[in-house]
């Protein structure tokens, strides 16, 4: 056995700690689902957590372009600079303090900026830049004494600058403006943390470089030297829900000015941008300010461009470890239930032509084959958990167009079939539905309470409302789960549901719990058609995930349901009443009007 | 702001200590009057010659009576409207005080070369020394002129409102009370009168001098919306051309120009100043004197302001948004291309 072996195929890694050689094996290439994020030009990038954003980004830097196109830097079409929000102290409660208080935005901004110059620096070192005969030193020896010294004069700067040698290499000079702007993200750290010992203002006397006047001017000269590639410059700004509001502006600021070819600015959020509004008080608005892109949109709109993607991560993972197996092999389905799906089908197919309901037979086969046998296994023995969520299909169903949804549960998956077997050149059945029905318990209990009380900690003095909200929603996706199960059980032309779709406009307090479960990943929001053909409405589908749950067929998400905002409020406030109402009188009167009781259910 | 016929500054002698920051512990007024003491005697007086041994030609007045006029001007359009805080008015004021002295350096981007003489005046400890106190009076100067990033919108690209050492500052309306007070700070003391009547302005400049020694007299009415702009003409200066660069142009085209800069500059600081302060209009008056000023030959008056129903552009959306061009290749995005983009879509599907 070699030392491979002892890993995991299906491990999540931080991108970050990815070598740009198992990034170039691993990484599939989805730009064309994504044509905005590697083209010029200001974009958001949003998805949930998992989806695969921070990998795209880890991709797009220049180590890993250098190797993946075999090119040298100058000849790539962009330098791309890594800036994760994530696990910066951007963040400091001690931020909280300048509200109000001295030059929120102005310290803000200069914070954000260092932080991101000293990433910068940081990218122009991984980039290991080749000097040969000290051509590119001397000029930016030329540029640092000069033009830049200027620029920090111009900032502020009190404190003599660094003197760069001239015996100083390329790298020697990034790894010197690297650590001026380490320093003085360290400066502001400890002003900002002598705030929490005052009540009022506290002198700033460090320097103050903004955007237009200091950061954007370095970049465009950055980019006149002949190592660098002459294509913009990307500042991928990874996880920005993490900033604060004024800090989101401040960014929002930087998108406003139109510099897309010099410095293209990607974010990726995690659906909870906090604003949208800029420091000078507008908004920065799509198409004409940024473009956007949403992973679920993307991978929920086209059949089979996320199964493709899935079914190409896994080849590489298998490949890389010596598994020579197809993913549909290493996932196989559990055969038996397969073999009486289609019988089951074969059955309809054989009826279509007396009792057949779609316009082929082929539609009545996919249609309620896997719903017949899901609801013949409740109907007969009460043991609807026999079910077996198994198969390559199957999983990349499940995992709702999040590609870490599809690689955690196999990474413990593999866990668990090499802790029984020596060897595991593929998982078997039982495994997969123990792990995913696991998986769907903890998204619904465990990891739903671990992020609500988050959530309500970060809400200092609201979290009874917080609370509220986080009760709300896991009510609505009891109510919502219970009743797409009664569709399936019902006979109904489509019962694979697993979508509302609203009629009416819905109360603030109805969109603020779906945009919770939108936020972390158990509903995705999309739009159709309204009921009368006259415009579009809002449509939010539940994560198949919870398939396993709720008892569903995962394996489409294509049916949904009207449903009235009343309706919705009654499914948040009393899921037991609202489900036993689904019960007694039908899916669709329960749906389409939905009447309040007096009381609220406890 | 009720100034009583005062200026800003005079105001500001007026408000007790405890209305800025540091609670009553720091004088400001007695700190922007040691700011103007030095620049007035160190700084203000060598900005002209400066810019002029480093450009060549010869600079319209940039000494302390601009600076003064500024000041005034500043003072006339916030008597009708807007309301500053002390602190803001001390922001203003220095500003004002530090907006033109890069052109010590030369007149090339002179908004933004200020540092040296901040930095001495942080040496002598004239300035407080909170860095964003002083990038903020900074940013307020910058503003008057120049772009950032190439765009020539700089007060756009200023925070609206700012928290500053505990007060809140409106770095936008601050901006542009500065930008447009300059605007109309030209007058004829700014001309080199001495000079011009011994005919050695240098010849590039000579239009510049000329125009101011034309303005008569501005008139802020801020309560009416108006500024007022009086020039007096005599009949020879009508009748030649002045040196302007390396070209000559008349007075009178000259002052259509600048009236006009004047317009512009005014619609783009009101964006930023209403509903506070609104001026929505310039009122031109041209006199053309013979017989030494005696004998009024002509009088031309023009108003300039926007009024009636907007003029469509020429070109319509197309031309006022060039982004629209690259939807289509570089080509009008118009209907019939539409159409014939999908007829050719569909054309190319049934093909396949």
């Amino acid at each position: 056995m070699n030392t491979t072996d002892m890993r995991n195929p299906f491990a999540v890694q931080t991108p970050e700690d990815i070598s740009a050689d198992d990034i170039r094996s691993l990484f599939v290439d989805v730009f064309n689902d994504f044509h905005n994020i590697n083209k010029p030009g200001h974009t958001f990038l949003h998805g949930p957590r998992g989806s695969g954003k921070s990998m795209m980004f880890r991709y797009l830097e220049p180590d890993c372009q250098k190797l993946v196109q075999g090119v040298g830097l100058n000849a790539l079409q962009f330098f791309a600079v890594y800036v994760p929000i994530k696990n910066t102290e951007l963040k400091l409660t001690e931020l909280q303090r300048l509200e109000n208080q001295n030059a929120n935005i102005v310290l803000n901004e200069h914070f954000l900026l260092t932080y991101v110059a000293v990433r910068l620096c940081a990218s122009l070192l991984k980039a290991q830049v080749t000097d040969a005969n000290g051509e590119h030193a001397a000029s930016f020896k030329s540029y640092y004494d000069t033009d830049l010294r200027r620029a920090f004069l111009r900032c502020g700067w009190t404190d003599p600058l660094p003197e760069l040698p001239p015996s100083a290499t390329i790298n020697n000079s990034f790894k010197l403006l690297q650590d001026i702007f380490t320093d003085q993200y360290a400066t502001l750290l400890t002003y900002v943390r002598r705030l929490a010992f005052t009540s009022g203002p506290v002198t700033y006397t460090g320097p103050l470089c903004g955007y237009l006047d200091f950061l954007l001017p370095l970049m465009k000269k950055l980019k006149e030297f002949a190592f660098m590639p002459s294509g913009p410059i990307f500042l991928l700004m990874d996880d920005a829900d993490n900033l604060s509001r004024v800090q989101a502006s401040i960014l929002n600021s930087w998108v406003s000015c139109r510099t897309s070819a010099d410095v293209s600015i990607k974010i990726s959020t995690q659906l909870n941008y906090k604003t949208y509004l800029t420091v000078h008080g507008r908004t920065i608005d799509t198409p004409h300010d940024f473009s956007q892109i949403d992973i679920s949109s993307v991978y929920t709109s086209r059949k089979r461009g996320y199964h493709d993607r899935v079914s190409q991560i896994v080849h590489k993972r298998l490949t890389m470890y010596g598994i020579n197996r197809t993913p549909e092999e290493f996932f196989p389905p559990a055969q038996e239930q397969e073999d009486k799906i289609k019988a089951i089908a074969q059955e309809l197919k054989a009826r279509w032509d007396t009792e057949g309901r779609g316009f082929r037979a082929s539609d009545d086969m996919v249609r309620y084959a896997r719903p017949t046998y899901i609801t013949s296994l409740l109907g007969t023995s009460k043991s609807g958990s026999t079910y077996k969520y198994a198969g390559f299909d199957q999983l990349v169903h499940i995992s709702s167009g999040i590609i870490r949804y599809f690689l955690e549960p196999a990474s413990l998956m593999y866990g668990e079939m090499r802790s029984r077997h020596a060897e595991a050149t593929e998982i078997s059945p039982e495994i997969q539905d123990q792990i995913v029905r696991s998986q769907a318990d903890q998204f619904l209990f465990s990891e739903f309470d671990r992020w609500s009380t988050d959530e309500a900690d970060k809400e200092e003095g609201a979290s009874a409302k917080v609370l509220d909200k986080t009760r709300r929603l896991r009510n609505l996706i009891q109510s919502l789960g219970g009743t797409f199960h009664q569709i399936l059980r019902s006979d109904g032309s489509e019962r694979r549901v697993f979508s509302v779709a609203l009629t009416d406009e819905p109360t603030q307090d109805v969109l603020e719990v779906f945009d919770l479960g939108v936020q972390y990943g158990y509903f995705h929001q999309s739009a159709i058609g309204n009921k009368e053909g006259t415009g579009r409405t809002r449509l939010y589908v539940l994560t198949r995930r919870l398939a396993p749950f709720f008892t569903l067929d995962p394996t489409s998400f294509a049916g949904y349901k009207f449903v009235t905002n009343d309706a919705l409020r009654e499914a948040m406030l009393r899921p037991k009443t609202f489900l036993g109402k689904v019960r007694r009188s039908g899916v669709d009167s329960v749906l389409e009007t939905g009447q309040l009781a007096l009381f609220e259910e406890d | 702001m009720n100034l009583r016929g005062k200026t800003l500054v005079e105001w500001l002698a007026k408000r007790p200590a405890r209305m800025f920051p540091g609670r009553g512990t720091v004088s400001y007024y007695r700190r922007f009057q040691q700011i103007e003491e030095y620049l007035n005697n160190n700084v203000h007086p060598h900005v002209t010659a400066g810019a002029n041994a480093i450009d060549g030609g010869t600079l319209t007045d940039h000494g302390p009576e601009h600076i003064r006029t500024v000041i005034i001007r500043a003072s006339e359009l916030l008597a009708a409207g807007g309301d500053l805080t002390p602190y803001e008015a001390y922001l203003l004021l220095v500003a004002i005080h530090l907006h033109d002295v890069g052109n010590l350096f030369g007149r090339d981007t002179h908004e933004i070369n200020s540092e040296e003489v901040e930095k001495h005046l942080a040496s002598a400890a004239l300035m407080g020394e909170d860095q964003v106190e002083r990038k903020t009076i900074r940013q307020i100067a910058q503003a008057h002129g120049g772009s950032i990033a190439g765009d020539k919108d700089k007060i756009s690209h200023l925070p609206r409102n700012e928290a500053v050492l505990g007060h809140p500052v409106r770095e936008q309306v601050l901006a542009a009370i500065l930008r447009f007070a300059d605007e109309l700070a030209d007058e004829r003391s700014r001309a080199a009168g001495f000079l011009l009547q011994l005919s050695k302005i240098h010849p590039s400049s000579e239009i510049y001098h000329k125009y101011a020694h034309s303005l008569q007299s501005v008139m802020v009415d801020a309560q009416g919306g108006a500024v007022d702009l009086h020039f007096d003409m005599p009949l020879d200066d009508a009748c030649r051309t002045f040196g302007k660069g390396d070209q000559r142009v008349y007075l009178l085209d000259e002052i259509y120009e600048r009236t006009m800069k004047a317009h512009r500059e005014r619609t783009y600081c009101m964006r930023f100043l209403r509903p506070q302060i609104s001026i929505e209009r310039i009122d031109v008056e041209i006199r053309v004197y013979g017989d030494d000023y005696n004998k009024e030959l002509a009088k031309i008056p023009y108003r300039l302001q926007e009024s009636g129903y907007p003029e469509a552009l020429p070109g319509g959306v197309l031309n006022a948004c060039p982004s629209l061009g690259a939807l289509a290749y570089g080509n009008p995005l118009t209907g019939k291309a539409l159409h014939e983009y999908f007829t050719k879509d569909q054309a190319n599907d049934e093909h396949d």
